[in-house]
């Protein structure tokens, strides 16, 4: 990899959101303490792992009393903690002003709506089976099969103490191509508002071996939105930047994806992303 | 994948969604004992349509007695995965008074026969996840292994489509509480 392509690999992973935590209306009267809580949050993590964070802060390290549960609000939307941060952020939020305004909930649990997440082994879970998930669809499950346990735990403890080197050390052998050859398939989820997020299998090269790019995968994922004029209507962004459609999709893999190994692409209305 | 079939009891099975087959049934369990070891079913002659889905099918409540008197309301779905290749379980289980069951209550229910399995490595059996199809939340029986059990199951690769659908669910099925109705076995045999 060329040394300015692992630069960005850096500059991903320091992308970071101030995050302004309040108490939402109806849990105020429980609380003595109302100040709002201020973060700066990784884009790349999930909510639920910043919990301790906020639990020392409104509840003072206490353990929530039977039947409550943390979970966070945006504008009246309970948050899916199972994205990662920035995507949420993108997805709801994008480019308006900051901090982001995020109420938090241990009252009434919207179970319908949000996965339960009760400690970090729900997260490391999840977070393992899309890195797994992931490598059947890049190398057939031979990268992440082969790896050792301890291999697994890295992943996991790099990205939740936020550790670069921890992370990348094990994740490069995930984003390494088996005898040159392109993934088979490109992970990639793509997001837009009030819809369920698009996963379809996406190849990096066609039948002939020419790459594709982004605009091609977006052509064939979205027909409505992105057809073959100029895409002057709509917009996708990874990590928040709109990337140039033209871009291949295995670079993009390679250096975009989230650490669950996904690339995570939030297509939005350009009026909506441009106010 | 795609099979209908109306059976005795009204049982049936469908998947037709153009780009993600789909499948979907419910069952309604009283259980008489805690452990689901020995699960017996009654089926109940009621017909209860989802206002959920065109896509969705109601099939048939089977009925299971225990104890506690808690009815449990599952409901299950079968979603084709295309990164595995394979269909996948997602199911919700509901306590009497609406309430999902949570997630050390439905590795509790495993049955026995599998508990040794869920017990060493739960976190890679059973989670709950984003149902592909609604976005809800749905419990997921791990799709990773069933390529290597439907291998030892159905040695011969040309068996078709429907038996291998009903010849999974009916091995991974129990895991869950889910028994599928003997007229499914019908498809094993002509499908």
């Amino acid at each position: 990899m060329a040394a300015d392509d692992r630069e960005i690999l850096r500059e991903v992973w320091q992308g970071k959101l101030p995050i302004c935590f309040s108490l939402a209306d109806d849990e105020e009267k429980s609380s003595s303490i109302r100040e709002p809580c201020f973060l700066l949050v990784s884009r790349l993590t999930y909510i639920t792992l910043i919990a301790e964070k906020i639990l020392k802060h409104f509840k003072k390290g206490e353990e929530l009393p039977e039947g409550e549960e943390l979970w966070f609000e945006f504008n009246n939307q309970p948050l899916k903690w199972h994205y990662p941060v920035g995507v949420l952020f993108d997805l709801l939020t994008h480019n308006t002003p900051l901090p982001w305004n995020v109420k938090i909930h241990f009252k009434n649990f919207p179970e319908d709506e949000l996965l339960h997440c009760e400690s970090k082994e729900v997260v490391e879970a999840h977070f393992m089976s899309s890195i797994k998930e992931a490598d059947i669809l890049k190398h057939r499950g031979q990268v992440i099969n082969n790896m050792q346990k301890r291999d697994h735990k890295q992943l996991w403890q790099g990205l939740q103490n936020d550790k670069f080197d921890q992370f990348w050390t094990i994740n490069r052998r995930l984003m390494e191509r088996t005898n040159e050859e392109p993934f088979r398939s490109i992970p990639l989820r793509i997001y837009q508002r009030d819809k369920m997020y698009i996963q379809r299998l996406a190849k990096p090269v066609t039948s002939t071996g020419e790459p594709l790019n982004l605009g091609h995968v977006l052509k064939r994922l979205l027909p409505d939105l992105f057809n073959n004029s100029e895409n002057l209507n709509n917009r996708a962004l990874i990590h928040g930047v709109e990337v140039p459609t033209e871009t291949p999709v295995q670079w993009l893999s390679e250096h975009l994806s989230h650490p669950d190994n996904f690339l995570h692409i939030v297509v939005l209305p350009r009026e909506a992303a441009e106010p | 994948m795609s099979f209908s079939r109306p059976s005795a009891n009204g049982a049936r099975l469908q998947s037709e969604v153009p780009g993600l087959p789909f499948l979907a049934f419910k069952q309604r369990l009283h259980s008489r004992e805690e452990k689901s070891t020995n699960q017996e079913h009654s089926r109940e002659e009621e017909d209860e349509e989802d206002d959920d889905a065109e896509r969705e099918l109601e099939d048939d409540q089977a009925t299971l007695v225990t104890e506690r008197c808690d009815t449990i309301s599952m409901e299950y779905h079968v979603v084709y995965s295309e990164s595995y290749q394979v269909p996948v379980l997602y199911f919700n289980a509901f306590h009497s008074d609406g309430k999902l069951l949570s997630l050390n209550e439905i590795w509790d229910r495993v049955p026995s026969l599998h508990r040794q399995r869920v017990e060493h490595d739960k976190w890679t059996v059973i989670t709950q996840q984003e149902h592909p199809i609604f976005g809800r939340p749905f419990f997921q029986l791990h799709p990773c292994h069933t390529e290597d059990l439907m291998k030892q199951v159905l040695p011969n690769s040309s068996e078709s489509k429907s038996n291998y659908i009903v010849t999974w669910l009916s091995s991974v099925g129990p895991l869950v509480g889910l028994h599928l109705p003997l007229v499914f076995s019908e498809l094993c045999g002509d499908g």
